[in-house]
């Protein structure tokens, strides 16, 4: 089955994703992401990480990404993952019949994702590499036994939280 | 532009009626000589091609107003007319053509002569030799102007002896113009430039009549945000040409500071310092183009480990209650099912327990066709958290790396106003002092314009939003009549074309720098006796470099005979190149194509090498070589190196009044009259044919 991705339709979010994907202007070939695919990950990921899947009210279908673009990079696994925690924790998800639902998951925390990105990105004064690092590093686990919480190891505490 | 012949009457040293047919061809004898003694006219000739197509003299010619030939003047009665033209006689595209200047002046009973009038003719000499009048008067010289525009005659007729200008800082504007019209990428430029705003304007001027209030106003805001648009693309191409300038003062201004031999350990330093800082700075945009690449492919994976953790737990899950792998193959139970019958041979009746038994297995095994997929989601997940871990342990490696780099950086500008400041102190050397306050101010001039420009960029963005959404909203007006539809269409059809043309324009410009920078390589590493590269920037300078300790550097102080050569080698590989483009592309309208070259004195000032390489292959260049040159520039070398490619070969002959001066020069084994000595009161030469 031909399945595609696609971002929100609209001339900003074209704008947007043609920017993430350009050399940073003063710059000789600095761009924030090498594609349009690898600029969706990234949404997708910040999307899910805020908890937040925005429906598309219209889906750009005719910039939509071939799924094996996907598949050659090796990211399917983090887009079947992000279907799978959606429809709590059931592995039927990833039948043939229901890939559509894994589709738009994706799409939703992309789309969420992007807004994100472009307030991080361009909202500020903050240059755009430096924003999506401090994102990043913002997001890193504390390490085993850190000694942010002496004594208790995070990963209990964490499942404590979540329960 | 293949020169056939050139006819003059009473210009400068030219007496009377003087005529010279021009050699031209492909690999055969495609050279033509004048050989003239000092003063015998060859600086008059080279002028006769230029002013005869541009009414204009080169900068060397020394009393342009005065273009009368002496003999002339003298012989003509007090009220009578002096006659002075030269005519040129050359072919284009298979197209001949025949242009003639001429200057009409009375002479007056001192002796003086006033300009009565000017004229110029074209003519198109058709096949059967019927002459085409281009007319009116006034189309003449634009017509000229298409045929080689003015801007362009620097590079085809000129004096070898200055043409290192080419090669000076400040050429770049010509430099720049003469590849972009010769190579006729401008029309791709024009073209772009005409469709968005003549054609687009003709479009939209038919949908202004739909009488709707909102959108003649929506029109209307469009016209302004073009306009807007313009102005600000002016403003931020001047603050560009005055960074350039800036740029060229700074530079030149150093080179001076650089020649003062008390600052000299300071101004080196700088130098080092720079390189330093250069380098540095590259480094730093390496390192953050590695670290945006890794983000690109793995930064997404900051966010995933919940994501990862959830997915791997539900999959063991499944193992664990055996969901995966799989006990019976799901169409085993189906089949069954089907059959109505079990192995065991127990029939399997509908709302049987036997049926709810199997349905239930049918649930589980649902799983089993999801089975390797779930296989491969469960390793893509290991996959996926080293490439995490990876992620994180080079941003670490990275984020250090470049604040170490960074911390070098602003040492390092430290260390170089250290230097600056040295330079400026007037104890030290009061000249050097002097150039740095002037290095300061133009760096200050330049700091300014940057930041201007910055503003610039940015209101110019604000326009292109504004035009985008008003475009819109325009569009959405339009597609509600058919007619609107229509003009859409072809608006958008428009812009696409324009930008392919500007896309066009941006290839050809990249692929010609890199051929002319090829070539000039090429030719100068041939050349040239020194250790160095020649090359053409993007921003069209052409530039010496050296290696200093494995890396490029600016070579500063050429001499003058290198700069020659630097500057023949751009000119004859341009001529080059419009050469394979015309036969690339003949017949698409272009007007890039051949091109002679025109030189006076082209060896001058060269030592032997120099001069024997240059005439080695400048002939091999282009179709049609003239050279004018005297006998010590012609001497040994050259004629050896030209000689069997000469096709025309003629002697100015000089006449002048002072007794015994009769010389001869030996052309080609014969000995021809040079100058002779005659008892006229005025100087006179002839051109005679060897």
């Amino acid at each position: 089955m031909d399945r595609r991705i696609a971002a929100p339709k609209g001339a900003n979010f074209d704008k947007l994703l043609d920017r993430l994907t350009s050399p940073i202007p003063g710059t000789s070939n600095e761009k924030l992401f090498e594609t349009k695919q690898k600029a969706l990950m990234f949404a997708a990921g910040l999307g899910y990480k805020k908890g937040i899947r925005l429906p598309l009210s219209s889906r750009d279908t005719s910039g939509a990404i071939r799924f094996d673009i996907f598949e050659n990079a090796h990211d399917e696994v983090f887009i079947h993952a992000l279907a799978i925690v959606d429809a709590g924790g059931d592995l039927h998800v990833l039948s043939e019949e229901r890939a559509d639902e894994v589709v738009t998951a994706f799409e939703e925390y992309a789309h969420a994702g992007l807004l994100e990105l472009e307030r991080v990105c361009f909202g500020g004064n903050k240059d755009p590499l430096d924003a999506l690092v401090d994102l990043i590093i913002a997001s890193r686990q504390p390490p085993r036994g850190s000694e942010s919480f002496p004594g208790m190891d995070p990963d209990v505490l964490r499942n404590l939280l979540d329960a | 532009m293949k020169l056939l012949s050139l006819e003059i009457k009473n210009f400068r040293q030219f007496y009377g009626d003087q005529e010279a047919e021009f050699a031209s061809g492909e690999t055969e004898q495609n050279i033509t000589v004048f050989h003239g003694f000092n003063g015998a006219g060859k600086t008059a000739l080279l002028n006769a091609f230029v002013w005869c197509l541009y009414a204009k003299v080169t900068e060397d010619f020394e009393n342009p107003d005065r273009l009368e030939n002496e003999r002339a003047v003298a012989l003509a009665g007090v009220g009578s007319e002096v006659r002075v033209s030269v005519c040129l006689r050359f072919e284009v595209k298979g197209e001949k053509w025949r242009v003639e200047r001429s200057r009409v002046s009375v002479k007056g009973s001192d002796g003086t002569i006033t300009r009565k009038s000017e004229t110029v003719a074209l003519q198109k000499v058709h096949s059967s030799g019927e002459f085409e009048d281009i007319n009116p008067e006034s189309a003449r010289q634009d017509r000229i102007d298409q045929i080689l525009p003015e801007t362009l005659y620097p590079f085809f007729f000129f004096n070898g002896e200055r043409v290192e200008r080419l090669a000076r800082e400040d050429a770049y504007d010509q430099v720049e113009s003469g590849i972009k019209t010769l190579l006729d990428i401008e029309r791709y430029e024009r073209g772009a430039r005409h469709l968005r705003k003549d054609v687009r304007q003709v479009l939209t001027e038919e949908l202004k009549t739909s009488g709707d209030v909102e959108l003649e106003q929506a029109q209307k805001r469009e016209a302004e945000l073009n306009r807007a648009e313009e102005e600000q693309r002016s403003a931020i191409e001047r603050n560009e040409a005055n960074i350039r300038a800036n740029n060229d003062e700074i530079r030149v201004l150093e080179e001076r500071q650089a020649a003062i031999q008390e600052v000299d350990q300071l101004t080196k330093e700088r130098e080092r310092l720079r390189a330093e800082e250069k380098r540095l700075r590259e480094r730093i945009a390496a390192t953050r183009e590695d670290l945006a690449r890794r983000i690109s492919r793995n930064g997404y994976l900051a966010f995933a480990p919940q994501a990862l953790d959830v997915t791997e737990r539900e999959i063991d899950a499944a193992r664990t209650k055996g969901h995966i792998p799989a006990k019976i193959k799901p169409h085993f139970v189906s089949d069954l099912m089907t059959d109505g019958k079990c192995i065991c041979g127990q029939p399997i009746l509908p709302g049987s327990s036997h049926e709810d038994s199997l349905l239930k297995w049918k649930h589980l095994t649902g799983l089993a066709d999801l089975e390797d997929q779930i296989i491969q989601v469960k390793s893509g997940v290991a996959r996926l958290r080293e490439r995490r871990n990876d992620l994180f342990e080079q941003l670490d490696k990275s984020v250090a790396e470049l604040s170490g780099l960074g911390t070098e950086l602003s040492h390092m500008a430290a260390a170089l106003s250290a230097v600056e400041e040295l330079l400026g102190d007037r104890r030290l050397n009061e000249d050097a002092a002097q150039l740095q306050e002037a290095i300061h101010r133009a760096q200050r001039q330049k700091d300014t314009e940057n930041q201007q420009l910055g503003v610039a960029r940015n209101v110019l963005q604000q326009i292109l939003d504004g035009l985008e959404a008003i475009k819109d909203k325009i569009q959405k007006f339009n597609t509600r009549s058919e007619q609107g539809k229509l003009v859409q269409r072809q608006l958008r059809a428009v812009e696409n074309v324009a930008k392919a043309l500007d896309e066009i324009a941006r290839i050809q410009k990249d692929d010609v720098r890199g051929a002319l920078d090829e070539q000039i390589a090429e030719i100068w590493r041939d050349a040239a006796i020194r250790d160095y590269t020649a090359s053409v920037t993007s921003d069209y300078r052409l530039q010496l470099t050296k290696l200093v300790d494995g890396r490029p550097q600016l070579v500063t102080g050429a001499s003058t005979g290198e700069k020659q050569v630097l500057a023949l080698s751009f000119v004859a590989s341009l001529v080059r190149k419009a050469r394979e483009n015309a036969e690339k592309d003949a017949g698409l309208g272009s007007t890039g194509g051949y091109y002679p070259i025109v030189m006076d004195s082209p060896f001058g000032s060269l030592e032997d090498h120099y001069r024997a390489k240059i005439a080695h292959w400048l002939p091999t260049l282009t179709k049609q070589v003239v050279v004018m040159a005297s006998n010590t520039q012609w001497r040994v070398e050259v004629e050896t190196e030209m000689r069997a490619k000469i096709g025309r070969e003629y002697v100015l002959e000089l006449h002048t009044p002072k007794p015994g001066q009769d010389r001869d020069i030996d052309v080609d084994g014969k000995s021809v009259p040079y100058v002779r000595s005659t008892k006229d009161a005025t100087e006179m030469t002839l051109i005679r044919r060897v």
